[in-house]
């Protein structure tokens, strides 16, 4: 659900002043989004609790919040982006995404849809194992189809650093995913 | 499936554009077949959603939290509601207000709209009317121009303004509509003939006493003679120079013998609707100013109320019948 701007400012005013009705219409309005966003950067089983830690920081922040001209999910997006952060340096990053044996690779001869399952699970270990910064502007740019004017303005960075982050992200996802290949087909009894 | 995939194309497009210039660095094709790659598989990856169940699930959780922050707190939009509310019926009092100030002034103006009836217009029109009037000669008077009186209508009604040379009478208590007749007062020193016919060799219906009032609701031809209407209903015909718009300034007797009426619904000469001041003396511009009567000097003519014209002095002559 996409709001007009106007629309969500008088939503946040409303909702500063304790009206509960519009701070209901701000969180659907906004929840799918980042709850996407999460999606993309944390496990699937700590989406929902992040999803809710970034809305209760938004209703502990709102009194205090000032409307400007920036949109109001860029605010959203920091404190997820910030949450997520959080979140890894807690339980210790880059775990989940090693390489093992005990990954979906064993079993019988994958045909295309196993391949493509594959494919995508080795992506997102492969995009886990980028640093926070690169992460949000993948996710932001090819996920959530920001323009970099706008992934600019959420990781408040100007234009030309967020496409020289997207490159050098891009680049590593490639080299991680090659590498990953490499060892799948090795592991399934290739010849590298 | 995602809304809008990328392809290989415009991610490639994207990607070019992204690098900074003059990089040395650049990716080899392979390696930017790669990127694209990369970047494709991102963009093509499901978007996940959140499942109404986990939204409603978080939603309660933030609520709960929101009104921890907010324990007292009124719901803001009844407020807001009710604001609108008294800003209208605000509105539509104010509204009702003027629409109903503009009705009482408009009714207000309505009388005074009624002499623009009977000023410029309706006096045009009886010259008019009294310049082409022919006199019938008859032997037996008829109310022929002899306007409605109702008994119970104000003084300060309007006979009919639009005029009309000669109607038949139906009845002697409705006559038709005439002239619109107009007072005049008996300038003469001593009683004036009453004549059947604008002539002086016509029979005498009787005699009115000077400073009497008189209805004039015709005039002749040449302008000689004032057509009356007597009390008991006869009309007959005076000398238009021994009448004057204006009352004499001595107030005479009212002996028997006098035929002036002062009938109920008469023009009134107090309020100067009918019988007053603007009206009459513009009529009596109509007497001519070749006559030695007061009308070509008439004062009042800028509208004001001639001294001593009011209706208290009109004479009341109602019951005295006059010789025939």
């Amino acid at each position: 659900m996409s709001l007009p701007p106007q629309q969500v400012k008088q939503l946040i005013r409303r909702s500063q002043q304790g009206d509960a009705d519009a701070l209901a219409r701000l969180y659907a309005a906004f929840a799918p989004a980042v709850y996407r966003y999460i999606a993309f950067r944390a496990p699937a089983s700590e989406v929902e609790d992040l999803t809710a830690e970034v809305f209760l920081k938004m209703v502990e922040g709102l009194p205090s919040y000032q409307i400007t001209e920036v949109p109001f999910e860029v605010w959203l997006y920091r404190i997820a982006a910030a949450r997520i952060t959080d979140y890894y340096r807690k339980s210790g990053r880059y775990q989940e995404t090693e390489l093992n044996e005990e990954m979906p690779f064993e079993g019988a001869a994958p045909d295309e849809n196993v391949l493509d399952e594959q494919e995508r699970a080795a992506l997102m270990r492969a995009l886990h194992q980028l640093s926070d910064e690169q992460q949000n502007v993948l996710v932001l740019r090819f996920v959530e189809r920001k323009s970099h004017e706008e992934v600019a303005r959420i990781l408040d960075k100007s234009v030309t650093a967020i496409k020289s982050i997207q490159h050098r992200a891009l680049i590593q996802l490639a080299k991680l995913m090659g590498a990953e290949k490499q060892n799948r087909h090795y592991l399934r009894g290739g010849h590298a | 499936m995602p809304e809008n995939p990328l392809n290989a194309d415009e991610l490639a497009d994207r990607l070019n554009a992204a690098l900074p210039p003059g990089r040395s660095d650049l990716p080899s094709t392979d390696d930017g077949d790669a990127l694209v790659r990369a970047a494709s598989l991102l963009a093509a990856q499901p978007r996940p959603e959140i499942s109404p169940d986990d939204l409603a699930r978080i939603q309660t959780r933030i609520l709960e939290a929101y009104r921890r922050q907010f324990p007292n707190h009124r719901p803001q939009p009844v407020r807001k509601t009710y604001r609108p509310v008294w800003r209208w019926m605000a509105a539509a009092a104010a509204a009702m207000t003027i629409i109903g100030a503009a009705v009482m002034l408009w009714r207000s103006a309505q009388p005074l709209t009624q002499p623009e009836v009977l000023t410029p217009v309706s006096i045009a029109a009886l010259a008019t009317m009294t310049d082409a009037y022919t006199p019938e000669p008859s032997a037996t008077p008829s109310p022929t121009a002899l306007p409605p009186t109702p008994t119970d209508q104000p003084a300060t009604d309007a006979p009919p303004s639009t005029p009309t040379a000669t109607v038949p009478p139906t009845d002697t208590e409705t006559p038709p509509p005439s002239p619109t007749p107009f007072i005049a007062y008996v300038s003469a020193s001593q009683p004036v003939n009453v004549r059947a016919e604008p002539s002086r060799q016509s029979d005498i219906i009787t005699t009115v006493q000077p400073g009497a009032a008189v209805i004039i609701i015709n005039t002749s031809t040449s302008d000689d003679w004032k057509q009356i209407r007597l009390d008991d209903g006869r009309t007959g015909w005076v000398a238009g120079a021994l009448l004057s718009p204006n009352k004499p300034p001595v107030a005479t007797s009212t002996p028997a013998g006098t035929t002036v009426p002062k009938r109920s619904g008469l023009p009134d000469a107090e309020t100067g609707v009918e019988g007053g001041s603007e009206d009459q003396n513009s009529r009596g511009g109509d007497f001519g100013c070749e006559h030695p009567g007061n009308f070509c000097n008439a004062p009042g003519q800028d509208g004001k109320q001639p001294p001593g014209q009011d209706k208290k002095d009109i004479p009341n002559n109602k019951g005295n019948s006059g010789k025939p």
